[in-house]
């Protein structure tokens, strides 16, 4: 792992603003899309981003965006898109979630 | 939760408790911004979806709240804008013309792709620290501030220059590139917004189309001040050199389709890449060379207006209307021409001798006229008002000359309705009437015509001559649309007197005698005075008895059912049908009632001479010889008389020609025209006197409601409340004295100008 700054970095603690751990890493590229729903509420939800979304909804607790995931998930739950939510859901929502959807 | 192993460049191990704020803008740098401007150096966007978006927003984030921080921040993004643009300037100095648009557009877009991006890292400094700070913009303010600063008041004057030179190859011809110049638009429109915003847009309908990053901005400062002025001038000046040179090159046709196809080419270019807020301005400009200075030479053209109207080039014509429509105070150029041209082709029937002798031809002709120039107003034109009226005065100034026309168009209607419209289809009589009733319109005797019209509608009811009845209805309809109720009320009623008679006959034939009271079969019309033309005979005529006890049998059928009205004879519009035993062989003879009265005579004595007749019908002299006289004449020799020659003296003996014959049973006698045409001239001069009655009318309504009026007011009422025809102001003034001497007026005393009603 690279080091920043000058290496003397005193070691691992978690901190609020520090979302790295509270986000599983294949949610972290869909971030700037809640950020952008947080600034601006806009949003267009795909098989691809919906998953993550309400996972980063969930973990976040923005309640507005969760129940839109879960709105969104159903609308756009076609033969196609199923595969890729289905197995979005297995690895990123843990049972309770998986079965409100 | 548990943390994995890191991949490289995903996550960083940092601390954001210990983290100072030059390692959070470090790893924002190395991070983010440089990838960034890599990707505007290669195309190639390493990270562009990267999870280290979240967590350079994290840093933010982290030092944002605290105002030593995030000035700091805010600085860095500032610095990262003004070293790009810096550096882009470095080369953009060296170039011009249509070099330089384009670097500058590819910077203008480049520099807006990391303004979107920078914005999204360090948007939360807009949360707070822009908010709530006077001498610090809002991000993408400030972001526009060091492009404007950096390059635009560099090469501004450089930039406009070359855009408008850029539109000028375009119009003639060149191609050029639209995306470029779309860009550089784009940027004028927003440099100097005070409240920027870059957006992501579709840049098609399609969801999944690619997002376009662009400025959105209401500002147009620039592009007003800088750009569109300059551009206004420059388009002017263009236009001007060019129209000078059409002018002498082109014929009429060809330079209008040169302006159409100028203004077409100016309009996709607001489409294709100016501002749309340059419409207004553009096309005034566009215009005033294309079309208000040049409408005036293009009417007056040898090629132009009038020898098209000539040729009937109607596409032209319909182009140049199109073309002067977006001027329409240019529109009557084009009237003007249309006008002398109407009149021109309607002189030309109606001064042709040739026509006038021939009333039918004449009217079919001016029809045509006038089918053709409706069409042409309705094709070329649009039906636009100014042309409409236009048309209207042109043949309306030639066909109100006289009253000719209105008298040929009322023959013509009778003889359509006599014979023309035999065996038409609906369709077809609509359309005929249609455009009699057109033409009528355009009329200012309209009274001629109406009573032209009626006199022979009479005689087309009363003698059975109409084609049909659903013609005739038609025509009625119509002319009630054109001149109201009012003026056709008494056609209207002619037609009612008809139905009523019909009825009435039905219910004599159903009497004792089963309508032939004597052995004599009749069929009466009963008729309201004054609806009618025809006139109860001035002359007591003595009917003959078998007419008498007819005429009596009627008269107690009809008295029986209506009391108190009083039937009077018109012997003469009658026909009478007799059968005749003094001849070769029997024949059938089809007379006129006074014929047959002067044959009844026979009935009693061998021979009878003119004077006798006269006496014994009581007809006048004149009147009696007509009627008598066509009897001998060698077609229908049924009299002989022992005079010499045709003529007929009064005291000539007359017999009947017991050897008169005819291929036909039924032999219709028909009469010797009355000398001189009486018809016509009587027409013409009836109309006159019932004029001064319209007029009267006219005058003693208006004054009883107003009770006192002024000499122009009156007049003005006058003219407006008769319809039918165009009164002369010396007509009115004379029927004014008239009224005043037979006191239902009176001068005012005051003011002698003024009228007051008499009551």
């Amino acid at each position: 792992a690279t080091c920043l700054g000058d290496g003397d970095s005193p070691g691992f603690r978690v901190h609020e603003t520090d979302l790295s751990h509270i986000l599983p890493e294949q949610v972290w590229p869909f971030f700037s899309q809640a950020l952008d729903y947080i600034y601006s509420e806009e949003l267009v939800l795909n098989d691809e981003n919906a998953v993550p979304l309400l996972r980063c909804a969930d973990a976040l607790q923005i309640r507005s965006l969760f129940l839109r995931c879960v709105e969104g998930i159903n609308e756009i739950l076609t033969i196609p898109s199923a595969p890729r939510i289905l197995s979005d859901s297995v690895s990123l929502l843990g049972g309770p979630l998986a079965d409100q959807i | 939760m548990t943390t994995k192993p890191v991949a490289k460049g995903d996550a960083i191990d940092f601390n954001l408790e210990t983290m100072t704020v030059e390692q959070g803008l470090h790893l924002i740098e190395q991070e983010r911004v440089q990838p960034l401007l890599t990707y505007l150096r290669t195309g190639v966007f390493e990270n562009r979806n990267n999870m280290t978006f979240m967590k350079a927003y994290s840093v933010v984030v982290q030092f944002g709240d605290q105002q030593q921080h995030s000035f700091k921040l805010y600085s860095y993004y500032k610095k990262v804008i003004q070293d790009y643009c810096t550096e882009a300037m470095s080369s953009l100095a060296l170039v011009s013309g249509e070099e330089l648009l384009s670097a500058l557009a590819d910077l203008w877009e480049k520099n807006t792709i990391l303004v979107f991006w920078m914005q999204r890292v360090f948007q939360y400094l807009d949360r707070f620290f822009t908010k709530s700070s006077t001498e610090h913009p809002d991000l993408f303010k400030a972001a526009l501030q060091c492009f404007t600063d950096t390059v635009y008041s560099k090469v501004k004057d450089k930039c406009v220059a070359a855009m408008v030179a850029v539109v000028n190859r375009e119009r003639d011809g060149y191609e050029i590139n639209q995306d470029v110049l779309r860009l550089l638009v784009e940027m004028l429109c927003t440099v100097g917004d005070t409240g920027p915003k870059v957006v992501k847009q579709k840049e098609g309908i399609d969801k999944s189309s690619a997002d376009r990053l662009l400025w959105q901005s209401q500002a147009r400062g620039s592009y007003k001040n800088d750009f569109e002025s300059s551009l206004l001038s420059a388009t002017q000046e263009y236009y001007r050199n060019k129209v000078a040179g059409w002018m002498a090159a082109y014929s009429c046709p060809i330079f209008l389709a040169e302006i159409q196809k100028r203004l077409d080419d100016e309009e996709s270019r607001l489409s294709r890449y100016l501002d749309s807020s340059s419409e207004t301005e553009l096309k005034r400009v566009v215009q005033m060379e294309l079309i208000l200075n040049t409408a005036k030479q293009l009417v007056e053209m040898s090629t132009g207006a009038q020898s098209m109207f000539q040729n009937q080039r109607y596409e032209e014509l319909k182009l140049m209307y199109r073309i002067f429509r977006r001027e329409p105070t240019m529109l009557p150029h084009l009237i003007s021409v249309m006008e002398p041209y109407i009149e021109q082709r309607c002189s030309r029937i109606v001064e042709d001798q040739q026509m006038i002798d021939n009333p039918p031809t004449y009217t079919e002709r001016v029809l045509e006229l006038k089918k053709e120039v409706d069409d042409m107003v309705v094709s070329c034109f649009e039906s636009d008002t100014g042309f409409q009226k236009g048309r209207n005065k042109g043949l309306e100034a030639i066909l109100n000359k006289d009253t000719r026309c209105a008298k040929y168009l009322a023959l013509f209607s009778d003889l359509q309705l006599k014979k023309g419209l035999k065996g038409r289809n609906e369709d077809e009589v609509q359309s005929l009437v249609n455009q009699v009733v057109g033409l009528f319109a355009h009329l200012k005797d309209k009274d001629i015509f109406l009573d032209i019209y009626k006199s022979a509608l009479s005689r087309r009811l009363l003698n059975k001559l109409s084609v049909s009845n659903d013609a005739e209805d038609c025509f009625i309809t119509k002319l009630k649309v054109e001149c109201g109720q009012q003026a056709i009320q008494k056609l209207a009623s002619m037609f009612t007197d008809m139905a009523l008679s019909d009825q009435l006959q039905e219910e004599y034939m159903k009497g004792s005698h089963s309508g032939s009271p004597g052995g004599v079969t009749h069929e009466v019309r009963v008729l309201q005075t004054n609806a009618w033309p025809e006139k109860a005979d001035d002359a007591p005529v003595v009917p003959c008895q078998e007419m008498l006890t007819c005429i009596r049998a009627y008269e107690a059928f009809y008295h029986a059912k209506h009391n108190g009205r009083k039937l009077r004879w018109i012997y003469n519009m009658g026909q009478v049908e007799i059968k005749c035993h003094g001849l070769a062989r029997q024949h059938l003879l089809v007379v006129s009632a006074y014929q047959c009265l002067a044959l009844m005579l026979f009935n009693h004595r061998k021979e009878v001479t003119l004077k006798e007749v006269c006496e014994a019908t009581k007809l006048p002299e004149e009147e009696c010889r007509r009627q008598v006289m066509s009897l001998t004449v060698s077609r229908h020799k049924v009299l002989m008389h022992d005079g010499t020659g045709k003529d007929l003296s009064i005291d000539a003996k007359l017999q009947v020609n017991s050897s008169f014959t005819s291929e036909k049973i039924k032999v219709q006698v028909s009469l010797i025209k009355k000398e001189e045409k009486a018809g016509e001239t009587t027409a013409l001069a009836e109309a006159p006197v019932e004029r001064k009655h319209v007029i009267d009318a006219a005058i003693v309504r208006i004054m009883k409601s107003r009770n006192r009026l002024e000499h122009n007011a009156l007049l003005e009422e006058v003219f407006r409340q008769c319809t039918l025809f165009k009164p002369q102001p010396t007509q009115i003034k004379s029927q004014i004295e008239h009224l005043i001497e037979r006191e239902f007026l009176k001068r005012d005393e005051k003011n002698r100008n003024a009228y007051i009603y008499l009551p």
